[in-house]
């Protein structure tokens, strides 16, 4: 084959088979001159149709303009390339390509040949990324995040909304600052500087700046950037804000209010600690720590082991499981040791259950309580030894009763021999002498007062032993009196005194019938002994729950200065009363004892030489 | 006439009750021992008074000695005085009466009539 042939036809196997489309058209009259198959796929037309079509036909009206221009430019040879260059195919749609042209002279005829490079899917996919940038704007724009970017100086060169709205500058002033200048001086040195340093060399950072505003208003935010490189240089940076003022302020206040608690939970007296399941310490309270002699934090991760003898740890930590198996609080008295003194303390112990109500450990708190259990060990002790003592003292009365018990018989046996021999006397009395029957007078007399202060003596002595025993019955008060009286009238009769008994409609009441003879024997014969003349008036009358018996004479009185001291024991309100009017000055003592023992109250009133009114009252209904 | 024995241990007591009680009308005998009085009770008597202090044995214990083994009524003639509670215990016991010496002469007899 001849070599021009060869070239023939590889030149025309490159036109037919070339991807870009090759038009030639004539420079002047703008008619195509030259077609290959794929400008002809390109525009839609046949080679035949093409040929006799002109530059102005595969353009729009709109566009030919600025191909043309483009062209002329390329002739010129101020671009090489014509870029985007619409060609309006046959069937009137449009697709765009960058165009290659080139005039040549073939012959004569001047010739411009361009070269079609179909750009239409590069085009698809920028206007793809157009649109997605539209839409990656809106959503920069309208985020509440804080979003620019900026050059390696710091200087903004894009900025979103929100950021434009939190920093109160406008779009336009951003722009021509740098991000330092938002900062407030402070953030700027501290925060700010050292980090951009380190997004230079590491490429991002993460940190806590406060931005302000140009309202002068600071906004703590949290600022992430990464840096732009272009060229493997440092070339600015995207960067990323939070807006953190709401979560500061809730930092702030949960800080505070954590820092109360804590303040409150370090200065309370008590000893506080709180730990895992597995009984190893989590924390405890400054008080706690001080006994342990450790700083809080290093309590962490001890037990009670590392503190207290094995045994005691043992106790403590057994109490612990039992309390968390059981999910109960106990409050438990128990032993501590403090710098090696054996102490008491009172715990109480909390499970603490977790999200899932799982066990996760166990808060105690306690105090010592050493006084107060060595208080309760001294009241306990006391009570012992009370107990010891009342046993003894009970002891010494069942002794002191036997010894009462004999002397009663001892000195009471000669006694009675004597005044039972005197009534045989008596019985024999005529025939006695007068001056013999004196003499027996006086010996009865002597023996009778011999007699009544024995059983004074006795009676005082056994009421020490044992408060009385009183054996209740119901009886009748008035009989009673009247019975005492009628025993007695043969003294008053013997001194010309007149009794008389003035009693109102009384109840029966429930007293100690032989006591209460004793009581009206006594005062009777109290009011008789001390009256000269005149009479003796028994009054007795219900008064609410008691009945009042008054013993009224006409006698010597009693000055206000010896009525005090009337009921004490062995007392005369003068000593020559004895010898003038006898008695052992027992009788008042124990009438007021036996008073009080039915639970009613004595007393006296008197006129020094009128008379003296003694007065009792007895409970109606004795409640046991 | 009623037929008292008298278990009392002091004979000057004894005597002066014996010569109280017969100017009263009483026949009275005297035992100064407890073991003795347990003897002389089968004798047959109205009443029987004890000293409860007697050297020998208790007057409780020559009471439940006689208790219900011969016909008489009991009664204790003591110096050491009596509780109410105690009283009453005696009483259901068998004991009719508990005089407390030193005693009256009249209140003596009288009682010792009621009986």
């Amino acid at each position: 084959m001849k070599k021009e042939v060869i070239i023939s036809t590889v030149y025309n196997t490159v036109f037919d088979k070339s991807t870009n489309g090759i038009l030639a058209a004539d420079l002047k009259t703008k008619k195509f001159v030259f077609a290959n198959p794929e400008i002809c796929r390109i525009t839609g037309y046949s080679l035949k149709e093409l040929l006799k079509l002109s530059v102005d036909k595969i353009h729009s009206k709109k566009d030919l303009p600025y191909v043309l221009e483009q062209f002329k430019k390329q002739i010129q040879g101020k671009i090489i390339l014509a870029k985007d260059i619409p060609v309006l195919r046959k069937d009137k749609k449009i697709v765009y390509y960058d165009v290659n042209s080139k005039p040549i002279k073939i012959g004569k005829q001047k010739v411009i040949v361009e070269f079609f490079r179909n750009i239409t899917e590069r085009k698809e996919a920028e206007d793809i990324l157009k649109e997605s940038e539209k839409k990656f704007r809106t959503f920069v724009d309208t985020a509440s995040d804080l979003m620019s970017i900026t050059d390696k100086e710091g200087n903004f060169t894009d900025v979103n909304k929100a950021m434009v709205d939190t920093l109160s500058y406008s779009r336009k002033e951003l722009f021509g600052m740098r991000i330092s200048q938002t900062l407030s001086k402070k953030s700027m040195e501290k925060d700010f500087k050292p980090n951009w340093k380190k997004l230079i060399r590491d490429g991002k950072i993460h940190v806590e700046i406060t931005f302000l505003t140009k309202n002068g208003k600071e906004v703590p935010s949290e600022l992430k950037a990464v840096a732009i490189y272009d060229d493997g240089r440092f070339a600015g940076a995207r960067v990323i804000i939070n807006n953190i003022t709401e979560r500061k302020e809730a930092e702030e206040s949960l800080k505070e209010s954590e820092e109360k608690y804590r303040t409150l939970v370090e200065n309370l007296p008590q000893k506080i600690f709180f730990k895992d399941r597995n009984s190893v310490y989590i924390s405890c309270n400054k008080n706690y720590a001080d006994d342990l002699k450790v700083k809080p934090e290093e309590i962490l991760g001890r037990e009670d082991y590392d503190f207290y003898p094995k045994k005691l740890a043992k106790e403590y930590m057994e109490d612990d499981k039992r309390i968390m198996e059981a999910g109960k609080i106990e409050e438990l008295d128990e032993r501590y040791i403090k710098d090696g003194k054996n102490l008491w303390v009172h715990t109480v112990k909390v499970p603490v259950r977790g999200n899932r109500s799982s066990m996760v450990g166990i808060l105690g708190i306690f105090w010592d309580i050493t006084e107060k259990k060595k208080v309760e060990e001294t009241l306990k002790k006391s009570l012992e030894d009370l107990q010891e003592a009342n046993e003894k003292l009970k002891e010494i009365d069942k002794t002191k009763t036997n010894f009462l018990n004999v002397i009663s018989h001892e000195l009471k046996t000669p006694l009675t021999a004597v005044i039972a021999h005197l009534d045989v006397l008596d019985d024999l009395k005529t025939n006695l002498t007068p001056n013999e029957i004196k003499s027996l007078e006086v010996i009865k007399r002597n023996t009778n007062n011999l007699k009544m202060l024995i059983e004074n003596i006795l009676e005082i002595s056994r009421m020490d032993a044992k408060k009385f025993e009183i054996n209740l019955t119901k009886a009748s008060l008035e009989e009673l009196i009247k019975r005492v009286v009628a025993d007695l009238m043969v003294l008053a009769k013997k001194k010309e005194l007149k009794i008389i008994i003035d009693i109102g409609k009384l109840p029966k009441i429930s007293m100690d019938e032989e006591r209460t003879r004793e009581i009206l024997s006594n005062l009777i014969t109290n009011a008789i002994k001390f009256t000269k003349k005149g009479s003796i008036t028994i009054k007795a009358k219900k008064q609410g729950r008691f009945v009042l018996v008054s013993v009224i004479d006409t006698g010597i009185g009693i000055s206000k200065g010896n009525i005090k001291k009337l009921f004490h024991i062995f007392y005369q309100v003068d000593s020559s009363i004895g010898r003038i009017y006898g008695g052992t000055g027992l009788g008042l003592s124990i009438t007021k004892q036996l008073v009080e023992a039915h639970g009613g109250k004595i007393w006296v009133k008197s006129t020094l030489g009128k008379g003296s009114t003694f007065s009792f009252t007895l409970l109606i209904k004795q409640t046991k | 006439m009623k037929k008292i024995l008298y278990i009392e241990d002091n004979e000057d007591t004894a005597d002066a009750v014996k010569a109280i009680l017969a100017h009263a009308g009483f026949e009275t005998h005297i035992s100064l021992s407890g073991k003795d009085g347990i003897k002389k009770a089968k004798d047959g008597f109205d009443l029987i008074l004890i000293d409860i202090m007697l050297p020998d044995m208790s007057g409780w214990d020559v009471f439940t000695k006689l208790n219900k083994k011969i016909k008489a009524k009991f009664a204790f003639l003591s110096a050491i005085p009596v509780s109410g509670e105690r009283m009453d215990e005696l009483k259901k016991a068998g004991i009719s009466d508990y005089i407390t010496k030193p005693f009256e002469k009249d209140d003596l007899i009288n009682r010792i009539k009621k009986l």
